[in-house]
C-alpha cells in the first residue's frame, strides 16, 4: 500500500512486502546478496520519508544520518523517495594473486591487499554481468600486518555459480570487483587475560584462523581454544598450519570434532560438536567467544554458549547464509 | 532519587539483561517464543524493555507493543512467567523488595498492550 518514489517513478509496495521485493517485482535492478540484513549489497538511501528503524541496523550511525539503510529489511509505513548510493562501502577491483585447493572442498584464493580491513571481516564479490551480478560474501583469513594479500577460502559447492568458476576458469591475474571491508567479528585487544574461545564448521575456520593469529600477534595472554568440527575428517584443512601454531604458542588448544565416521586419525575427536563444547567448556562465564560457520551452527552454538554463561556482549558470531 | 537511578540506571540494565535473557530462555513455558529471533537484535529489545520498566528513558509505546506482539497468542501465563523471571533477575541482583514491586507494577501496566486486549 504504500508508495515508494525512485528515480521520479512511484511504486506501490503489496502488504508485508519490502523496498526491495518491490522494487524488483517492477523490473528495476537492485544488486542483493543475502537478503537477511547482513551483506549489506542492498544498501540505498532514502531522501525523504521516514525509515522503520530495523531497516538500518548495523549501519553506523554515520551512515544513519545519511537515511542509509537496507531495501531488503525496509517495509515502510509512510511513502518514501530513495535512490541508490554512492556512500555506501565504495567497489574496488582486485588482482587474483593465486589459487590453490586447500582440500577437495576449499580453495584458497589470494588478492592484491587493495583495500584495508581487519582479520575476520568481510568482502562481498561482485561476480559477471554488471547489470545482474552475483554478490557473494566471504571473510578474510589473512593478516594485513603480516601478510601483503587478502586470503579468502571459498568451499566449491557442486553447482555454486561463483564458486564453481573461481575453481575451474579463473586464473591468476584475473580481477574480482570486490566490497569492503565489513562486519563487526573481529579481536579487539581490550583484555588480554580473558580465555577466548573459537568454534567453526567448515570455512568458518577462514575468519576464525585470521582473529586467532591477530589475538596472538597483539599478543593476548589467556588461553586459547580453536574447537573446529566437520561432518567428515576430510572437511578439515589447515591442519598443519594450525599444529605449527599450537606448537609455538602453549596457550593455543586445537580440537578437531568430526560427528559421523568411525575410522579417525588420532587426533580428531568422534563426538557431537555441540556434546564436545558442552563437556570441555561447561561454563563460559567471562570467556570471548567466536562462532562462524553456517547459520542454523551459528544460531544453535550461540544459544548454547550463552545459556552456559558467556554474556551477549562477548559472543562474536559470523553466519554465513545460503545464497538466492 | 527516581526508582531508575535508585537501581542504577544504565549500568543495572546492563548488569540484568543477560541474566534476564537467560532466564527467560531457560524456561520452557515462553522460551519456543526465541527460537528464531537474532539474538543480538533481542538482546537490544530486552535492553530497552528493562529501560522501561525501571522507569527510565525509553521508546516504547503502547502501538509498538501491541504490534510486537500481536501475532504470538500470548495468554496470562506467559505474561507472568515473563514478570516471574523478572523479579527473579531483580532478586539476584540484589535489588530491593520494594523497588521489584515497583518495577513489577510497571511491567503490569503494559499487559493489555502485550496481550493485545
Amino acid at each position: 500500500m504504500t508508495d515508494i518514489t525512485f528515480e521520479e517513478s512511484t511504486y506501490s509496495l503489496l502488504e508485508g512486502e519490502t523496498v526491495l521485493e518491490g522494487l524488483i517485482r517492477n523490473g528495476v535492478q537492485v544488486p542483493n546478496g543475502c537478503r537477511a540484513g547482513a551483506c549489506q549489497a542492498c544498501v540505498m538511501q532514502a531522501q525523504e520519508g521516514e525509515l522503520p528503524r530495523n531497516s538500518q541496523a548495523g549501519l553506523k550511525n554515520t551512515q544513519q544520518a545519511q537515511g542509509l539503510f537496507l531495501s531488503c529489511q525496509c517495509k515502510p509505513s509512510n511513502p518514501l523517495t530513495i535512490g541508490f548510493t554512492d556512500q555506501g562501502k565504495s567497489r574496488t577491483l582486485a588482482k587474483v594473486k593465486d589459487k590453490e585447493n586447500l582440500s577437495a572442498q576449499v580453495l584458497r584464493v589470494r588478492l592484491e591487499k587493495v583495500l584495508d580491513f581487519r582479520p575476520g571481516q568481510y568482502l562481498n564479490i561482485w561476480h559477471g554481468d554488471p547489470e545482474k551480478p552475483l554478490v557473494r560474501s566471504y571473510s578474510i583469513a589473512s593478516i594485513p600486518k603480516l601478510e601483503d594479500f587478502i586470503e579468502l577460502h571459498i568451499k566449491i559447492i557442486p553447482n555454486g555459480r561463483f564458486s564453481r568458476w573461481a575453481a575451474d576458469a579463473m586464473e591468476p591475474g584475473a580481477e574480482l570487483n570486490i566490497q569492503g571491508a565489513l562486519g563487526n567479528c573481529f579481536y579487539v585487544a581490550d583484555d588480554p587475560h580473558r580465555p577466548l574461545l573459537f568454534i567453526g564448521i567448515g570455512t568458518g575456520l577462514a575468519p576464525l584462523y585470521g582473529i586467532l593469529r591477530d589475538a596472538l600477534l597483539q599478543g593476548h595472554q589467556g588461553k586459547i581454544s580453536l574447537v573446529l568440527g566437520a561432518r567428515e575428517p576430510d572437511g578439515f584443512y589447515l591442519r598443519r598450519e594450525l599444529a605449527d601454531l599450537q606448537r609455538d604458542y602453549p596457550q593455543l588448544n586445537v580440537n578437531f570434532v568430526c560427528q559421523s565416521f568411525s575410522n579417525y586419525p588420532n587426533d580428531i575427536g568422534n563426538t557431537d560438536l555441540y556434546q564436545f563444547v558442552k563437556e570441555q567448556f561447561p561454563s563460559t562465564k567471562g570467556t570471548k567467544i567466536y562462532l562462524c560457520g553456517g547459520d542454523t551452527f551459528v544460531r544453535k552454538m550461540k544459544k548454547q554458549i550463552f545459556l552456559s554463561g558467556a554474556s551477549m556482549a562477548d559472543i562474536h558470531a559470523d553466519a554465513f547464509l545460503p545464497c538466492s | 532519587m527516581s526508582l531508575y537511578e535508585r537501581i542504577g540506571g544504565a549500568a543495572a540494565v546492563e548488569a540484568a539483561v543477560d541474566i534476564f535473557y537467560r532466564k527467560v530462555l531457560s524456561d520452557d513455558l515462553i522460551s519456543h517464543f526465541f527460537d528464531t529471533v537474532d539474538m543480538d537484535a533481542q538482546a537490544a529489545k530486552q535492553k530497552a524493555f528493562l529501560t522501561m520498566v525501571f522507569g527510565g528513558p525509553n521508546q516504547y509505546s503502547g502501538k509498538d507493543l501491541r504490534e510486537g506482539h500481536k501475532h504470538m497468542a500470548l495468554t496470562e501465563l506467559h505474561f507472568d512467567a515473563v514478570i516471574e523471571n523478572l523479579a527473579g533477575t531483580l532478586q539476584e541482583l540484589g535489588v530491593a523488595q520494594t523497588d521489584i514491586n515497583e518495577i513489577a507494577a510497571i511491567a503490569g501496566s503494559v499487559k493489555d498492550d502485550v496481550l493485545n486486549r
